[in-house]
């Protein structure tokens, strides 16, 4: 059973929801697919067991065999490449990998090579697997080692925190998931960004329901757009600042407050029966 | 001269879009607002104006196959890097515009079509011309629509005689970060006293560094712990990164934001401390 939790919006408290779930559900593996700002190790504070490369095929401009014909310039639809007068120069920050450019080339000029853009680290964290993954400065294919990340775990209960926002990062870290907790407060900035987290996971075609956190700042706004629409609203977490400071230090609601292990094995046990019944 | 200002933060959620309304505010007549976050645009919902011009944004093109010709062969399947082509049908939501698929094809079963993937415009409001732009759910190229906002603020500021562009970053490091961030003139990073968020201006830091771009920062949520706050300014010292505010946890920020407007323009002890840092902010820049 794979459960991404997802926001739209960034800081709405998205890991704090995957951290105390996963740690009071006791979940088979944890994936922190935030690959662009991983927050997870904050809270586990892991011995790395293991890390890895993640690499994508990369062109390889031999210019002894480039006559600069500029078909492979012509063919980028991402302007990864250039002709200048003398040779073809390639800006890797913009290549996506797709290969085209070696295809077209007649001259056989082109070749690909391996580039490092990110990396996996694993840590055992008690009785859990975790993984997260970490997108190198200056690289801009998130989605790449968002989906390196995700092989690493295919059986069992899986927690996923996936990055904020909406686009391609987003939909790689929740495509194949049984259910989706979608996490927003009750603020216009928050009742904004749900709505079009709640365009996307409908558009995949994932089951989800909803998590407001900071209940009693704001307004009524996303509780009355979640009746309306029919969603589920899975839980709420107060507003306070006994647990705004434990996040800010580091520290797992579920260790400190009792109460909270109790609400979140609620949580648990609502998305488990949402994902049985399909 | 024309400068250019980007707000950053990492982590998302640290006030970055209260902080860049506030500077906006502070600095209005001068100013050309671009909203970056295009994927999460919040900065509208402040501002909520009326579209001057407005248009859609054709951010790259998707492969589209023709069911007459196909003979389904598979080598689109084969070549095709993203797992975006099978059987004839394209997954749109997978499928990256590369053009790798119709170039492949024997049929020529296949064409390559530009398709809407947002919108980009922008507006007058009280603070001056506005630059937003969003994408369509689910649709990727933010870069690109990120490359054209700042394209279109330097025509609005040339056309209205603006001499600054503030820049409302999205969060993260990839595509729309380093949209936002080369060639700009200074990198503002809001970052809020969470271990969280201390580990992401690291990163954020790094980054800005990594495109040679200068960095401040303005320290927001005090009181939410010292001894985090410690940390950051250990960390802004060391990197010799200058602090050019530090602003208190303050419901009043919230509330602003509910009401609509900028934290600056609502008052209280938040807007005191941003007012009063707002000479060392303009000597920066």
């Amino acid at each position: 059973m794979k459960i991404a939790i997802a926001s739209g919006k960034g800081g709405t408290g998205k890991t704090s929801v995957a951290l105390n779930l996963a740690v009071s559900a006791s979940v088979d593996t944890v994936l922190d697919c935030d690959v662009e700002a991983p927050n997870l190790h904050i809270f586990f504070k892991p011995h790395w067991n293991l890390e890895e490369t993640v690499f994508v095929k990369t062109p390889a401009i031999d210019s002894s065999k480039c006559d600069l014909c500029g078909k492979c310039v012509e063919f980028c639809n991402y302007n990864a490449l250039a002709k200048l007068r003398d040779k073809v120069i390639f800006f890797s920050h913009l290549c996506h990998s797709c290969g085209g450019c070696s295809i077209v080339c007649d001259r056989g000029a082109i070749s690909e090579v391996d580039r490092p853009i990110g990396i996996l680290r694993y840590a055992r964290v008690g009785d859990m697997d975790f993984w997260e993954g970490r997108l190198n400065y200056g690289e801009s294919l998130a989605p790449v080692v968002i989906s390196a990340l995700k092989e690493k775990a295919e059986d069992g209960t899986i927690v996923i925190d996936s990055p904020p926002g909406n686009t391609c990062p987003m939909v790689e870290a929740v495509i194949d998931s049984d259910f989706a907790i979608l996490v927003t407060e009750p603020t216009p900035f928050g009742f904004s960004d749900l709505k079009l987290a709640v365009g996307v996971v409908r558009k995949l075609g994932i089951p989800f329901g909803v998590v407001i956190n900071k209940h009693g700042l704001g307004d009524d706004r996303v509780e009355r757009y979640c009746k309306d629409e029919g969603i589920d609203i899975l839980m709420r977490i107060p507003y306070s600042m006994r647990l705004a400071s434990a996040y800010a230090r580091g520290e797992t609601w579920v260790e400190l407050f009792p109460e909270m292990r109790g609400k979140f094995l609620g949580l648990f046990e609502a998305v488990r029966k949402r994902c049985l019944k399909r | 001269m024309l400068k250019e200002i980007v707000v950053l933060s990492g982590k998302g959620g640290t006030g970055k879009t209260s902080i860049t309304a506030s500077l906006a505010t502070a600095f209005r007549d001068r100013v050309v607002l671009v909203d970056a976050d295009v994927d999460a645009p919040n900065m509208l919902i402040l501002l909520d104006p009326e579209a001057k011009e407005k248009r859609a944004f054709t951010g790259g093109k998707k492969a589209f196959v023709d069911r007459e010709i196909c003979d389904k062969c598979g080598v689109c399947t084969k070549y095709c890097r993203f797992s975006a082509i099978d059987d004839g049908e394209v997954d749109f939501i997978r499928c990256e515009g590369c053009g790798v698929c119709a170039f492949v094809c024997p049929k020529s079963a296949i064409e390559m079509r530009e398709v809407r993937s947002g919108e980009i415009g922008w507006a007058e409001t009280r603070w001056g011309p506005f630059v937003f732009a969003r994408l369509d759910p689910g649709e990727g190229n933010s870069g690109k629509l990120v490359t054209e906002e700042r394209n279109l603020a330097r025509d609005l500021a040339k056309r209205y005689g603006k001499d600054l562009i503030l820049v409302d970053g999205p969060p993260g490091m990839g595509c729309p970060v380093i949209a936002s961030l080369t060639g700009v003139d200074l990198a503002i990073a809001v970052v809020e006293p969470t271990l969280s968020a201390l580990h992401d201006l690291q990163r954020v830091y790094s980054q800005a560094s990594h495109f040679g771009v200068k960095v401040a920062l303005i320290l927001n949520k005090i009181g939410l712990s010292d001894e985090v706050s410690s940390s950051i300014r250990f960390f802004a010292n060391g990197h010799d990164i200058p602090i050019l505010a530090e602003v208190p946890y303050d419901e009043a920020v919230p509330k602003a934001m509910i009401e609509g407007i900028s934290f600056l323009e609502h008052g209280g002890e938040a807007a005191n401390s941003l007012r009063a840092s707002l000479k060392s902010i303009e000597k920066m820049i």
